[in-house]
């Protein structure tokens, strides 16, 4: 299953139904107090709620603030256990130093780095975007069962664990892979090879992005109203019309979702690139796991899992101003 | 997954009356081509990794094999390594999946079924720290691991697999719980079942579906991991996704291809028996506003 759409998924099959259940009385008049509601708020046992919280606050809370000490250069502590291993440390008093972080991006490749990796989930956010609205649309406007069925194998991949995807599409898109099989017996050699390429990287991001997004686009366009859709066909709108000027509007809100879930999933996808991408320019996710593993630099990979998290945060305004925006047609 | 009611009104509403011939015979032959661009983009790697599973002879261009052959799979069956990585995944998921269970279910209910202060403060922030780049998480653990020695254990192990689980073992079930209608539970209550009675007899056997799926994506979730996993566990934990990693790029892809194959069924086995109240879930409760 796709790691990286994991948040998505949850999105997807919760929804909005445990927020904004209300299950007060007071929505009641005049009904005898339930016994079984302990006045809704549950007593003690609505402790038991704050469990799962707590521990990702333990083992993922305090490791980013000693993640975050760590980049500014405090090496003691409870940081000093991974920092007696690491080496080129720059060592800071106080505040802490920036120095480990100026010399990420002073150095060309890591700026190499950074603008493809903004490359890469831009890129996949849009085609994931793109493709699964107007599959998902046309589906709705122009049913047939051609459609029914690329909508159903476009989940497919929901099926298929990352690391099995990414195996896949490497060979398949590879130098002697399927598609340059392809291009060689139609005397165009070399010309289809994704595979140790960026656009390889997109490739394998899309097709493991593409289930949520489908799903997600799906229950969006389900939502729509026969009645506004059939307002515009009774006045002689043509499918693509009514798709572009009546649903898509409609659609603004989950849009944004595909579009940012399909950016922080690929913006923190590590396996994808690493079997598929080059050597140079390195996704951000490789480079993190690269500078600890291999180069044993457990504060400059501090520094480039932050650049992550403030590329996430970026995309995280992109999806509150998105999402509040008010809905048209409604 | 639904397949197009097809309904004739929208049919005949949407037939354009005077597009000429060659016009309409341009858009059908580019959404056929789409459509086929779209089928063999998303079908034919996974048709492809099958075949090599199989292959003996495979000779560059070929598209298909000379020869078909199961030695891979005596060879990759009978690799200790291998079968060792299959019993450490075997072992450790399914760990992952009661702990998940006995840390988030109890949540579920109570945030499916109470209204509590800091009740959307819980969800959210669950929500919020599951949408962090999984990998710098990864990453920001490691500190703390090394200070608690975790780094290289089977702890280390369980505990980052059971962050990508919380998010479906607390949101799931509590939709669950909370779309048990009170005025089954009141009935209940009036029958005269005490509180325990109506959690056990009411309430679980209706969020059992919510439940069964949430453990299966949980156990996908902590089956599949592969970037935490390899970060904290290796070289002493090598699951089975963590063996790709290094199959992938030291094995004869066939050999690899057959690792690839195996490691798939659990997933494919898995979401075809929940499909439908996954599928069902997405379609119904997904209301985003």
């Amino acid at each position: 299953m796709a790691l990286s759409s994991g948040p998505l998924s949850a999105e997807l099959t919760a929804g909005v139904a445990v927020t904004d259940r209300d299950p007060s009385p007071a929505r009641r008049p005049g009904k005898r107090r339930r016994a079984s509601d302990e006045g809704t708020r549950g007593g003690l046992t609505s402790l038991l709620g704050f469990l799962p919280l707590a521990f990702l606050l333990v083992f993922g809370g305090i490791p980013i603030v000693l993640s975050l000490l760590l980049m500014l250069g405090h090496l003691g502590g409870p940081n000093s256990a991974v920092s007696s291993l690491g080496q080129d440390e720059i060592p800071g008093r106080g505040i802490g130093t920036l120095g480990a972080i100026t010399q990420l991006f002073e150095n060309h490749a890591y700026l190499q780095d950074i603008s493809a990796t903004a490359i890469v989930f831009v890129v996949t956010s849009a085609v994931v975007l793109v493709f699964a609205t107007t599959l998902t649309l046309w589906h709705r406007l122009r049913p047939s069962r051609a459609i029914a069925t690329l909508q159903f194998l476009a989940v497919i991949p929901l099926f298929i664990p990352v690391v099995i995807a990414s195996f896949s599409l490497w060979t398949f898109w590879g130098s002697r892979g399927f598609t340059n099989s392809l291009a060689q017996l139609a005397g165009i050699s070399n010309a289809l090879i994704f595979s140790g390429k960026l656009q390889g990287v997109v490739l394998a991001e899309v097709w493991v992005s593409l289930p949520f997004a489908v799903l997600l686009m799906r229950a969006g366009v389900a939502s729509l109203t026969d009645s506004s859709l059939d307002a515009a066909r009774d006045a002689g709108a043509r499918p693509l019309t009514v798709a572009w000027r009546i649903a898509l509007p409609q659609l603004r809100k989950e849009a944004t979702i595909v579009f940012c879930f399909t950016a922080v999933g690929v913006l923190g996808s590590f396996t994808v690139p690493y079997i598929i991408g080059p050597s140079s320019p390195l996704m951000l996710g490789v480079d993190a796991v690269n500078t600890f593993s291999s180069y044993n630099q457990p504060q400059q990979a501090a520094v480039i899992g932050f650049t992550i998290f403030v590329l996430a945060a970026l995309i995280g305004c992109l999806y509150a101003l998105g999402s509040r925006r008010r809905r048209v047609g409604r | 997954m639904s397949v197009a009611s097809a309904p004739l009104r929208e049919e005949a509403a949407f037939r354009p009356a005077t597009r000429p011939v060659i016009l309409v015979v341009a858009a059908r032959s580019i959404q056929a081509v789409l459509f086929l661009a779209a089928v063999f983009f998303i079908t034919v790697p996974l048709a492809w990794l099958v075949l090599l599973a199989f292959a003996g002879n495979f000779n560059f261009p070929s598209l298909v094999p000379t020869s078909f052959t199961v030695q891979w799979w005596h060879t990759v069956l009978s690799s200790p390594g291998l079968l060792h990585s299959v019993v450490l995944s075997v072992t450790i998921t399914p760990v992952v999946v009661a702990l998940s269970a006995v840390l988030c279910l109890p949540a579920a209910y109570a945030l499916g079924r109470f209204n509590f202060l800091g009740k959307r403060v819980v969800l959210l922030s669950i929500f919020s720290i599951n949408a962090f780049p999984r990998i710098s998480l990864y990453i920001a653990m490691i500190p703390m691991l090394f200070a608690l020695n975790l780094m290289g254990t089977v702890v280390g192990v369980v505990i980052v697999q059971l962050i990508g689980t919380i998010l479906f073992m607390t949101w799931i079930p509590a939709t669950g719980f909370a779309a048990i209608p009170d005025a089954l539970v009141d009935a209940a209550h009036d029958a005269g079942a005490s509180k325990f009675q109506v959690f056990w007899r009411v309430m679980l056997p209706l969020a059992r579906p919510s439940i069964a799926v949430a453990a299966v994506l949980s156990f996908l979730a902590a089956f599949d991991e592969a970037q935490g996993t390899f970060l904290v566990g290796a070289p002493n934990y090598l699951t089975m996704p963590v063996r790709m990693y290094s199959l992938v790029l030291d094995y004869p892809v066939q050999f690899a291809a057959v690792f690839a194959v195996v490691l798939s069924i659990p997933s494919v086995v898995l979401m075809l028996l929940v499909r439908k109240h996954l599928f069902a879930g997405t379609g119904s409760a997904m209301q985003l506003r």
